[in-house]
């Protein structure tokens, strides 16, 4: 059949096909029922023509056309369900704690990595109190001084409060995207960042911990330690998850380890996050208030065993 | 071929095509948007500091979303467009072909940061130039493409008005393909290039210049049935 008979011929369906499309993209309530009902028939027809027109060899012009019209149509009938409710909330009741325990393995060598390097330091410097300048200049072990030392404490005003909230949020969220995204780099990202930090903290703990300021420190980071920490560990769960794709691929080629990983890994990545953000709050909110330590270390103790039963008992299924 | 066309079939059984971007237009439109996210928090920055430690607070978490979210938001609300994209006529796509989901954006985006190392978007160009689809590292764990948009070019071409007449000999389809486009687009090209081309079916149609040109649509018309 020659060009112009097929389109004359089939001109007026592709017109309403695409006033079929037109309607499909209006909110659903308020869709015309009755013109969409055969959508899916002409969809099929149309793909008909599409392939007739790249056989037959017709003008580029026509088969861009038709390829349009698919296109769209393809979009609208395959596109995925946007989030609901259900599925925000089930990531909280299961989908998140599922998936740490998925990566077990991976999330008690993070610990490992990030623990490790913590003690390590703590204990070095209480032998060797020296050690912490080989991480932190001078100025810097003053400024930690000061942050915690008890005759510079006044209540901390509900301004200043709102001001670190957001410094934490941009830093701390910050740090564990990068230790995320660093993971692609066959993991070696996430376990500098997870290694340095481990150092880093250990460092100001260890140094802090000789101090008089010891109380002071340990009552403030009682609070949010729980959440910042096993989050830290979490952002370098989701970054080895991306580098073993790539050192470890198995049966599969790389390109579709990465993109079975890159699934695995983002509900750790969202969950990581979050934990972030609530951490933020409780280090901007709670912890700078001054409280008798006893409430301090209780609560901190309580929110380590509130986040160990999360993802230990989180989402699982009991009895039969 | 070269071609950056990357076909993808449908459970239909048919195959759309979609036209992929390489690394240059993508490398000016992350720089439309880069200048846009900084001219934005260049605006918003004088007022932070009116509202004192409450402002700065509340523009680091503005300054934190804009980081990592900026086309986190318009590639999900805007049909797969950030602005930049948007400018050079660029979208963003799963690669079956439907629209981006929001854990494929933010999974692209965060992995920007990836992208970005060693310097300017090293790896993310080098990913980009050397992968079959013309993906960067973070198209590539979520599974996107970005490709260019498809719109309707406009009225459709007509071929000159000539009595059809049958070519002498028998083409195959691709040489009749190939006539046809000759014959919707020969109007739009320049007077002395259609000529030209005209000349080198010379053997074809056994006329030089202007005459030789007449009896190429002459052909097209045929081909494409007109007249009847």
């Amino acid at each position: 059949m020659k060009q112009e008979k097929f389109e004359q011929k089939h001109g007026e369906s592709w017109q309403a096909f695409e006033e079929q499309l037109a309607e499909l993209n209006r909110p659903t309530r308020k869709r015309d029922k009755q013109k969409i009902k055969t959508f899916p028939a002409a969809y099929r027809n149309l793909c008909k023509h599409l392939a007739l027109a790249g056989d037959r060899r017709y003008s580029s012009f026509l088969a861009e056309r038709l390829n349009r019209l698919v296109l769209k149509a393809h979009q609208v009938i395959y596109r995925s369900n946007s989030a609901s409710r259900y599925r925000f909330l089930h990531f909280f009741s299961h989908g998140f704690p599922q998936a740490v325990r998925r990566e077990a393995r991976l999330f008690w060598l993070c610990s490992l990595l990030f623990y490790g390097p913590l003690f390590g330091m703590i204990t070095a410097i209480h032998f060797n109190p020296e050690i912490v300048y080989s991480l932190l200049t001078p100025e810097m072990v003053d400024k930690m001084e000061n942050m915690y030392n008890p005759q510079e404490k006044e209540a901390r005003e509900a301004d200043s409060d709102i001001f670190m909230f957001g410094f934490y949020i941009r830093n701390n969220i910050g740090i564990g995207f990068r230790t995320f995204a660093g993971g692609l780099f066959c993991g070696l990202g996430s376990l500098f960042f997870l290694v340095f930090n481990g150092l880093f903290l250990g460092a100001v703990f260890g140094h802090l911990l000789n101090t008089d300021f010891a109380e002071n420190l340990l009552t403030f980071a009682a609070g949010h330690g729980s959440f910042e920490l096993t989050a830290i560990v979490l952002a370098g769960v989701a970054g080895f998850r991306l580098g073993l794709a790539i050192l470890i691929p198995g049966n599969l080629t790389r390109r579709q380890a990465l993109g079975q990983a890159g699934e695995s890994a983002i509900p750790i990545v969202y969950g990581m996050a979050l934990m972030l953000l609530v951490a933020a709050f409780i280090e901007a909110f709670w912890s700078p208030r001054l409280l008798p330590s006893q409430v301090k270390y209780t609560v901190g103790a309580g929110l380590w065993l509130v986040v160990g039963a999360y993802f230990t008992l989180g989402g699982r299924k009991f009895g039969n | 071929m070269l071609d950056t066309t990357y076909a993808i079939e449908t459970p239909e059984g048919v195959r759309i095509r979609l036209r992929l971007a390489g690394a240059s237009p993508r490398a000016l439109a992350a720089l439309i948007d880069i200048s846009l996210r900084w001219g934005i928090f260049m605006s918003v920055a004088p007022f932070a500091g009116l509202f004192g430690s409450v402002g700065w607070g509340i523009f680091a978490i503005f300054a934190f979303i804009a980081e990592w979210f900026y086309p986190v938001l318009f590639e999900v609300y805007w049909n797969g467009q950030t602005p930049g994209k948007r400018a050079l006529k660029l979208l963003v796509v799963h690669e079956d072909g439907t629209p981006v989901s929001w854990s494929a954006a933010i999974l692209r985006n965060l992995l920007r940061f990836a992208d970005m190392l060693p310097l300017f978007y090293g790896f993310g160009l080098f990913a980009a130039f050397f992968s079959e689809r013309s993906q960067r590292l973070g198209d590539l764990v979520a599974r996107t493409l970005v490709v260019y948009r498809e719109e309707n070019s406009g009225k459709k071409p007509t071929t000159p008005e000539e009595a059809p007449l049958p070519p002498p000999r028998s083409l195959t389809l691709e040489e009749q393909k190939a006539l046809i486009g000759f014959g919707e687009r020969g109007p739009q090209i320049h007077e002395g290039r259609r000529r030209e081309l005209a000349e080198i079916l010379n053997p074809l149609t056994g006329k030089t210049g202007e005459d030789g040109l007449h009896k190429l649509y002459a052909y097209t018309a045929w081909l494409v049935g007109s007249g009847k």
